[in-house]
């Protein structure tokens, strides 16, 4: 089940990978194919290993150079007790949020910004516990605890 | 920073062009499109300057401005204050300083010219910027700036759509019932004279000074949308809206009876009155080809001020205040011209005739008054007097009557109440009594009849 805390008023959030991801991440993560898909589907680029990313601007690079969109997504697939900022992650992230959602007992996400969902979708609203099964809830739920408090 | 910068930062693998227009630019778009890539090449372009190592990245700017990283370090070591020289100040999201109250003030006035790297414009609000410098960076090897309405997001999702200065959700024109302005002042004085009580301001006076604001108009706009009868259309100072973005998208997301019309700002409208842009060359290139000094107006927003309050204080003899409308842009053939400028909105809940031409093209109802209306011969020095007389019930249009393979001019005033066309060409009348209803093409009507009236 997904779990939106708006503005990360009641979870900490795991911050920018750019500054703990290489801290965390382990090497066989990336044999993983949902791994590889989520790589393929943001960034556009093929996994071979960790060390080793076919990237279609950057040629060969290794998983520290991987998008923040992408980096995000995968702690958020492979850790469980941590609650990533997805403010860092674009709108090509939702469609993986939902899934990963789905996939996972308790996704927790926090957002600063009405991140664009590519449909409807089912979430707890961590601020007041409220469930929400439609793009229309969400966005109700985005304006009063991002813009109206 | 003065004007507009070009700053393009080139490595055999990739090419960054970027084109700052304004001095806030915030780059907002979707995951993996290089933004990390540029600050992290712009950093090694400043450690490798003028070395063998450096050789490959290549920088040009307009006026050789450079490029530098206003990092989370050089930012708590206070370094900052003593950059004289302008720059382009890059600031990532995840460095938590463009969110500060202390980078607001280093803003304002600052010679530099900022790119701030951020997804959440809520936590920008504190900023001053425009909706039209809101980025998003595309293209493959070479990477450019686009509007953030333009990408890719934002016309897949169909979050919005933006036509010129307006921002919608349903079908061209709009049509709205209520209208809120920003401004409690000219604005909104512009506006209620049209609208009347269905315009509201978003703030009142208190103590002489308007209370309203931008972040109040969204909170209006929401009180007004709880009746779903009505469409409301705000307008606000485009100039500054940036930081409200979102919210009005959330408001478009959740429902379609809104639009935003967002305006440079209402003196730049102003400045468009015929009048005030014949007369100034000032005016003229303020509207044409803006070039702002950000140290002496933070936003474009005064800056049409300060051109307006110096060209009618120059040619005109009088001084343009914010908050009274001076009675000269309330007369018919300006207010007329004026709404004619904001496009694909249409105003006729409260003046079908101002928009007659353009509507007996598409409107059926509109043809069909027109079929029925009565037309009358009458020289055109009475139907000058006539206006004179009637400014406020009699409205001027104009148009090329199309009849087989003749073409007709002809200018005519309408009265609404009467249903009476006064026309001042008798083979005019001719044609329009048996053609009525028929295609009546737009023309530039208002500078000829403007002219005819001068005659």
């Amino acid at each position: 089940m997904l779990y939106i805390d708006f503005c990360g008023t009641k979870t900490e959030a795991f911050g920018h990978p750019d500054f703990r991801f290489e801290f965390y991440v382990k090497p066989e993560w990336f044999d993983d194919p949902i791994v590889k898909q989520m790589v393929k589907d943001i960034d556009g680029a093929t996994v071979h290993s960790a060390y080793a990313i076919e990237h279609p601007v950057f040629k060969a690079i290794n998983y520290n150079m991987l998008s923040s969109t992408c980096r995000n997504l995968i702690l958020a697939y492979k850790m469980n007790d941590i609650a990533i900022d997805a403010t860092y992650c674009g709108d090509k992230a939702g469609e993986w949020l939902i899934k990963l959602g789905a996939m996972k007992k308790k996704l927790t996400i926090v957002l600063g910004y009405v991140l664009l969902f590519p449909h409807d979708f089912t979430a707890v609203i961590v601020n007041d516990g409220r469930y929400i099964n439609t793009l229309h809830e969400y966005y109700a739920a985005a304006k009063t605890f991002i813009y109206e408090t | 920073m003065i004007g507009t910068v070009v700053m393009q930062l080139s490595t055999p693998l990739s090419t960054f062009r970027l084109e700052l227009k304004r001095n806030i630019t915030v780059i907002k778009d979707e995951g993996a499109t290089g933004k990390s890539c540029l600050c992290a090449l712009i950093e090694r372009y400043r450690n490798t300057r003028g070395t063998p190592e450096g050789k490959d990245i290549q920088y040009t700017a307009t006026h050789n401005v450079q490029p530098r990283l206003l990092t989370r370090g050089v930012w708590n070591d206070g370094d900052y204050k003593h950059w004289m020289q302008p720059m382009i100040l890059f600031i990532d999201e995840s460095w938590h300083i463009a969110e500060t109250t202390e980078f607001e003030q280093f803003v304002r006035n600052s010679p530099h010219y900022f790119v701030i790297i951020s997804r959440n414009l809520s936590k920008l609000r504190g900023l001053t910027f425009s909706v039209n410098s809101i980025m998003a960076l595309t293209g493959d090897k070479s990477k450019y700036l686009i509007p953030w309405s333009e990408s890719a997001t934002c016309i897949n999702s169909g979050v919005i759509q933006h036509t010129g200065d307006l921002w919608y959700k349903t079908r061209l024109p709009v049509k709205p019932n209520k209208v809120i302005t920003e401004d409690s002042g000219a604005g909104y004085q512009f506006f209620h004279t049209l609208c009347g009580d269905d315009c509201v301001p978003s703030g009142d006076f208190e103590n002489g000074k308007p209370t309203g604001g931008k972040n109040k108009v969204l909170a209006r706009v929401d009180e007004l949308l709880k009746d779903s009868r009505n469409f409301v259309l705000a307008f606000a100072d485009g100039a500054a809206f940036g930081g409200e973005l979102e919210y009005m998208l959330v408001q478009n997301l959740m429902h379609s009876n809104v639009a935003y019309y967002l305006y440079e700002s209402f003196e730049w409208l102003l400045l468009q009155t015929p009048k005030v842009y014949r007369s100034s060359k000032s005016a003229r290139e303020a509207i044409t080809n803006p070039v702002v000094d950000s140290t002496c107006y933070f936003t474009w927003e005064r800056y049409f001020t300060a051109v307006l309050q110096e060209v009618t204080k120059k040619e005109h003899g009088y001084h343009y205040n914010k908050l009274k409308i001076p009675q000269g842009y309330l007369q018919q053939i300006n207010m007329t011209y004026l709404l004619s400028l904001l496009h694909h909105v249409s105003f006729e809940y409260w003046q079908k005739p101002v928009l007659s031409t353009t509507v007996l093209q598409h409107n059926k109802e509109e043809k069909d008054a027109f079929a029925q209306c009565t037309f009358e011969y009458c020289a055109l020095q009475d139907c000058v007097k006539a206006f004179r007389k009637n400014a406020s019930k009699l409205w001027f249009c104009s148009g090329i009557l199309k009849m087989s393979d003749k073409k007709l001019h002809g200018y005519w005033f309408y009265n609404p109440h009467k249903h009476i066309c006064y026309l001042w060409n008798r083979e005019l009348v001719k044609h329009v009594k048996s053609c009525s209803g028929k295609r009546v093409l737009k023309s530039e009507a208002l500078q000829i009849i403007t002219r005819n009236i001068k005659q």
